[in-house]
């Protein structure tokens, strides 16, 4: 279904729960991948899931289709990631780059984790990036996004975007080769 | 030296069997306990104490005017005019003095019946009709 089809029957109060079903439906999976690879704790990604959802459902009425839906809501999914973060350096009172070893330690002992050696390697050295830089590498390198539509996410400029990128995957090839 | 492609990509994060099945149902229900949030309301809640200790403070820290330079201000003749009708109004006062029983019992008892009519009316206003 369009977006267009789907917002339609969100703004018509006879058909908005049929429509933030099928909304929920067609982005959920998305969602879910972006900000679990931010989280790496499933639980925290269900959560932030759900809660990404019940704001897109509180502030649909306002989103003016200048933006693609989509992209819109990975914007909204993309803050609550980053104040998630955030929150939790502030809980434990950690450093502003200092999250990474409690995630690292959630890549080894978590169940639901599939991976080989070496991933678990690349997602360690994901772990060394800025929470920003991270993300802008996920978007590009796991979900194939263009940089126009990354700067659409991130309010960022291609340009900054692209050196932001080429400098993530150096110091991940540095780390993946100490 | 290996390189960023040399690794395979893959989605190596798991979820619970039927969990992409179950989420929907479980963010509706939860959209239809949480009410709608309005952006407008933080704003109107921090708003209206905010405006309010604005102006208690531009009345507080207000500089007062001194009566000395108040009444530099006005014409000593019409100081002089006022003080004469002050006085000529108290000596209407007095006159009142003179009012028979009856002419005040009918006075208090107009007061009274505007009072009981006012108070009514605002009984109605506040009860659904």
């Amino acid at each position: 279904m369009e977006d267009s089809d789907l917002l339609k029957k969100i703004r018509n109060p006879e058909t908005r729960s049929y429509g933030v079903n099928l909304l929920v439906r067609s982005y959920q999976e998305r969602v879910y991948r972006h900000v679990r690879k931010m989280v790496i704790d499933h639980d925290d990604a269900d959560d932030l899931t759900q809660e990404v959802f019940i704001k897109v459902n509180n502030a649909i009425d306002r989103f003016r289709e200048d933006a693609q839906l989509f992209t819109w809501i990975y914007r909204i999914a993309t803050n609550e990631c980053l104040n998630f973060l955030n929150k939790k350096r502030r809980r434990f009172f950690l450093p502003i780059d200092d999250i990474g070893p409690e995630l690292s330690a959630k890549i080894d002992s978590a169940a639901d984790i599939d991976a080989d050696e070496i991933q678990k390697k690349l997602q360690k050295a994901l772990l060394k990036l800025p929470d920003k830089q991270r993300l802008v590498f996920n978007m590009k390198y796991f979900d194939d996004m263009s940089y126009e539509q990354i700067a659409e996410i991130t309010n960022t400029s291609v340009g900054a975007l692209k050196a932001s990128y080429h400098h993530a995957v150096k110091k991940i090839e540095d780390f993946i080769n100490e | 030296m290996k390189k960023l492609d040399d690794i395979p990509k893959k989605n190596i994060f798991k979820v619970p069997d039927g969990y992409f099945e179950e989420l929907p149902a479980v963010i509706q229900a939860r959209m239809a306990k949480e009410p709608k949030k309005s952006y407008f309301v933080p704003v109107v809640k921090y708003a209206v104490p905010v405006a309010a200790m604005l102006i208690a403070a531009l009345i507080w820290f207000r500089p007062a005017a001194s009566i000395e330079s108040e009444l530099d201000k006005i014409d000593s003749n019409q100081i002089a005019l006022y003080l004469d009708n002050a006085y000529a109004s108290d000596v209407d006062h007095e006159d009142e003095s003179d009012w028979t029983t009856d002419e005040l019992d009918a006075l208090e008892q107009d007061v009274y019946s505007s009072m009981e009519y006012s108070v009514e009316e605002d009984i109605l206003d506040d009860i659904d009709l």
